[in-house]
Formats: structure tokens, sequence, C-alpha cells
């Protein structure tokens, strides 16, 4: 059964980010019918540390002190919360489908960038997988 | 469109950006810290930026019972996310995870219609049905890509 999972973890790890990331976006909505924006990212920063911190039991040695990846984490975790913050922001002023289209758009950049300091190559089917699912999600969007 | 009278497209573009920068960034910061460190981190990164984005709102922070276990819950969910994304970052390629992890909108949509009654339109349930194809193609695609090499 572990063998066979394991076999498949190429696929079923992401598809389970996916579905975890699905039930991440939906909640929010519920979450904000009875506080401000500000507050639910708050208690969401806390929900996110009772998960992480528990981790530390499983880290042997303690935590790594790699400083270069610390920063590129310090970093990416800046950019999220400026991120979250501007998409507030337009969602204040402009209309949530088309703040929501615009957005889930960033997967663009994402794969842009792996093309162009990652240097990964699409086969023409994976060219035409990314395509459907922008599609998807602007269908979705809208 | 981009005028005066529609000023939300530029955070909203701000946004994007930011978000796909976001993205990238764990590949590299994978080659440097295991994913179990890198969530312990970027967690607490995002408690502290979290608590200081607080003054805009002037530390005016509300409570509601449901509404924190719904909130703790967002937090929750989106770690364990980030934990399995990081695992599988480190084998598989970038474009390969965003491109996957990119239709959790179609998770969202499914459950929304299941759980709040939200109706599903033409427009949605094709774009659940693309969504579901995209991510049936791009698996195929790269088991026959392992195949190949």
């Amino acid at each position: 059964m572990i063998a066979k999972l394991k076999a498949h973890s190429g696929f079923l790890l992401p598809l389970a980010a996916l579905v975890l990331w699905g039930v991440w976006s939906f909640l929010p909505k519920m979450a904000m019918q009875s506080m401000q924006p500000n507050s639910v990212l708050l208690y969401e920063a806390a929900g996110g540390v009772m998960v992480a911190l528990p981790l530390l039991l499983f880290i042997k040695g303690g935590l790594s002190r790699n400083k270069k990846g610390i920063s590129l984490v310090l970093f990416g975790s800046s950019l999220s919360i400026v991120a979250i913050f501007c998409y507030y922001i337009a969602l204040r002023g402009g209309p949530v489908a088309t703040v929501a289209t615009i957005t889930a758009m960033y997967p663009v950049v994402g794969v842009a960038l792996a093309r162009i300091f990652l240097k990964e190559k699409l086969t023409r089917w994976q060219w035409v997988a990314a395509l459907l699912a922008m599609v998807s999600v602007y269908l979705l969007a809208g | 469109m981009l005028s005066s009278q529609t000023p939300w497209v530029y955070p909203s573009m701000l946004a994007v950006a930011l978000w796909g920068v976001s993205a990238f960034l764990p590949k590299l910061a994978l080659r440097q810290l295991p994913p179990l460190h890198m969530t312990v981190y970027s967690n607490c990164f995002f408690l502290l930026g979290c608590v200081a984005l607080q003054a805009f709102y002037g530390f005016h922070v509300q409570f509601n019972a449901h509404g924190v276990l719904l909130a703790v819950l967002v937090g929750v969910t989106g770690t364990l996310a980030q934990i399995l994304y990081y695992i599988s970052l480190r084998t598989n390629s970038l474009t390969y995870n965003v491109v996957i992890t990119s239709l959790y909108p179609v998770v969202a949509t499914l459950l929304a219609y299941l759980f709040l009654g939200e109706t599903l339109s033409a427009r949605q349930a094709a774009g659940v049905a693309l969504g579901i194809l995209s991510l049936l193609l791009m698996v195929k695609a790269r088991d026959r890509k392992t195949e190949g090499t």
C-alpha cells in the first residue's frame, strides 16, 4: 500500500495540495462573514503556526540556519503578505469577478520564471494542459 | 482599461507579479533548506508580517468564536497544502506543480456548490470540466516524459 502510494507520489502530493488549497480558498469567505479581513488574516497566521511549530518535533538536530535559505523564505513570505494586501485593496475598489480573474493568472508568472531561470521545458501536451488550466481558472473566476 | 477610473487594476497586477514570484522562490529555497524547515520559517515570518500588518488597522482585532475557528482552519489547511507542495517541489518541476495547484478554484467552486448552495453556471461548469481535463493531461504528459527518459 505504502509502496503504491510512494510510486504515485509525483501525482498524489500536488493533487492533495490542490484539494487543501481549494478548502483554504473557500473557508475565508465564511470567516469574513463575521470578521474583517485583517482579523481573519491574523488568525489564519496563528493557525499556520499551530501546524508548523509541532513540526519541530520531527526535525532532528534543530532548525537549519542556512542564511541564504532563510532569506529566500523571508523574502517569499513578505511578498505573499504584500500580495494579499494588494488583493484586498483591489477588491475594495474593483469588481470581485474581474479582480479574481486578473489575480488568478499568477501561474503565468511562475511558469515564465521557471522557463527563464530554471530552464524548465514543457512538452507540447504540457503546454496544452497549462493553457487549459488558465482557461479553466478564467472561466471559474468570471 | 488602465484608466484613472480603474485604479484597482494596478494592485491586482502587482498581486499577480508578487504571487508569481512567491510561487517560484520555494524552488530556490529548497536547494538550501528541507521542506519542513521551510514550513516552520515561512509560517513564523507570515505570523510576524500579519502582526505588523495590524498596524494599518490600528491593532483593532475582532473576535468571533465561529469566525476564529474558521480562520484558524484556513491557516491549518494552507500550511498542510504548503508542506505537500514543498515535498512535491523537491522532485517535480516548478511548472508541473504550479499548473496543477493553480487549479484550486475548481475545488473551491465545487465546495461552494455543495456546502454554500451556490449555483454552478454553465460557464463555471465548463471551467471545472476544463480544469479536470487539464489536470489529467498534465499528469499523463509527465508520465510519458518520465517513461521517455
